[in-house]
């Protein structure tokens, strides 16, 4: 008997392939789950103001007596949208770039190298700050703010990429059989860039989280009412001094878990894609 | 046809030439060597001959037989596929990791059933990726992606020297093989002064240019 057939007995690709799944799952749910809770479920309720965690309140309340879990979970999801947003935006201008730059190379490349410096050079929360005044700030600000202002490292790891697999022997082999360069980036040097897009995307979304939250705290960043993580953390910093603890520790608690899925996850589609871990 | 490279010169370090007024020349069908020990441009004078690196003076075309007279008539290489070939010594780098044999092989164009045969290549490694094959049975792959009608010459650049010597004698059998069948041009370049004796019709010696 070689091979069994039960449950538990899966090899490790379909196990991370299982796991990838249910992290992704577990992550649509959460950001559907927030965009579906109403307005109305956050309402205030003075009776029941900093209720410890218990049955009725599992995270607990807080000062006007809003239920934290619905708040966390509304929070995360926002936090989620801008995060995934931005960090996709950055990943598809570094894309661009990072091709882009080598290929074509002359004027091009030193015109996008330039522009990376320049981005680089400039502390990036207030770039965040004007472009988000810029674009009239909540959500939209931010996103933008933050894709305007994360595309670079990853352009350039791309870029470094692109130029060394633009003089391996079979992209140059490929220029004699007769393949234009847009086959060559596509088929040829696409599928190098794809794990160093994952590994972005999930350093970028934490990252972003990070700033919308900072930006708010600021004051430039979401209104008030909208309970995004930021605005809860920040919030819980003036109670946490009083002993309400769950004000912080829940919310904090999630973001954590959320950052380490979204890693996970990032992990697990690299070791899947790559050819040499990809039949363990 | 007839391939021929006239008054190559090329240098890597300013000052010094790696070749120098260079003529070579191979006619179709013919099997050609080019020895010489190391540092002597046998590479340099290849990768020239394929396209992959611009001679700094001198130039390398191909010439057509004319009808009318018994001269030949030059042609510049086209930008689509260029009909001389190259194959290096080592495989692994001229396949890309992240593709699978069989788009590897297909690049070009899927050779026939017969051809995948008479190379030695099995259906099933055509499902596999790079890593998982040894250096000779991607050789063969390699070998193969170039032998297809629009390659009118082929430049093997020590070609089998990383491989045993069963695997030798077939992926040369089945160049050879080819070459007379489709009045191929080869260039042997190899340090192994047998093999060369053995294969070619003619030998050039770099030194003695």
């Amino acid at each position: 008997m070689r091979k069994k057939y039960t449950l538990f007995a899966l090899g490790i690709r379909k196990k991370t392939i299982f796991s990838t799944g249910l992290f992704l799952l577990l992550f649509v749910w959460v950001m559907a789950a927030g965009i579906f809770i109403a307005e109305d479920a956050l309402m205030v309720d003075l009776e029941q103001t900093f209720s410890k965690p218990g049955m009725d309140h599992l995270f607990g309340s807080d000062w006007v007596g809003r239920d934290m879990l619905l708040r966390t979970l509304k929070g995360l999801s926002i936090s989620m949208r801008i995060g995934l947003l931005s960090s996709l935006i950055s990943a598809a201008v570094a894309v661009l770039f990072g091709i882009i730059g080598p290929v074509f190379g002359g004027a091009a490349d030193r015109c996008i190298s330039w522009l990376i410096d320049f981005v680089l050079s400039v502390p990036h929360t207030i770039i965040i700050i004007l472009i988000s005044l810029a674009c009239g700030g909540g959500l939209k600000g931010i996103v933008v703010g933050i894709a305007c202002t994360h595309w670079t490292s990853l352009t350039r790891v791309i870029r470094a990429e692109v130029l060394q697999i633009l003089h391996v022997e079979y992209t140059q082999l490929s220029r004699r059989f007769g393949k234009s360069k847009w086959y060559i980036a596509k088929e040829h040097m696409f599928p190098h860039i794809v794990p160093q897009l994952v590994v972005g995307v999930v350093l970028v979304f934490p990252h972003a989280i990070l700033h919308e939250a900072s930006i708010t705290f600021l004051g430039f960043g979401l209104p008030a009412h909208e309970p995004a993580i930021g605005v809860i953390l920040s919030e819980s910093m003036k109670y946490l001094t009083s002993g309400k603890w769950w004000l912080a520790f829940f919310p904090g608690l999630c973001l954590v878990l959320l950052s380490l899925m979204v890693d996970k996850i990032g992990n697990n589609l690299e070791k899947l894609w790559n050819p040499n871990t990809a039949h363990d | 046809m007839r391939l021929r490279a006239h008054n190559i010169t090329y240098g890597y370090a300013k000052g010094r030439k790696i070749l120098e007024n260079v003529n070579f020349t191979v006619e179709e069908g013919e099997v050609v060597g080019l020895t010489a020990p190391s540092g002597y441009g046998k590479s340099t004078l290849a990768k020239i001959l394929a396209g992959f690196i611009k001679p700094e003076q001198g130039e390398v075309f191909l010439e057509k037989p004319e009808k009318a007279e018994s001269g030949y008539k030059r042609e510049p290489f086209s930008m689509g596929y260029n009909p001389v070939q190259l194959i290096f010594q080592h495989p692994e780098k001229a396949i890309n990791p992240k593709w699978k044999m069989r788009k590897v092989i297909s690049e070009v164009g899927m050779p026939s059933a017969q051809m995948l045969k008479a190379a030695g290549i099995k259906e099933e490694w055509l499902e596999r990726w790079p890593a998982e094959l040894s250096g000779g049975e991607l050789q063969r792959f390699c070998v193969l992606r170039a032998l297809n009608e629009q390659t009118r010459f082929l430049i093997a650049d020590e070609m089998t020297t990383m491989l045993d010597a069963i695997t030798q004698a077939q992926i040369w059998n089945l160049v050879l093989t080819y070459a007379s069948e489709h009045r191929m041009g080869v260039v042997v370049i190899s340090h192994e002064k047998i093999l060369v004796d053995r294969l070619c019709t003619k030998v050039v010696d770099l030194t003695q240019m």
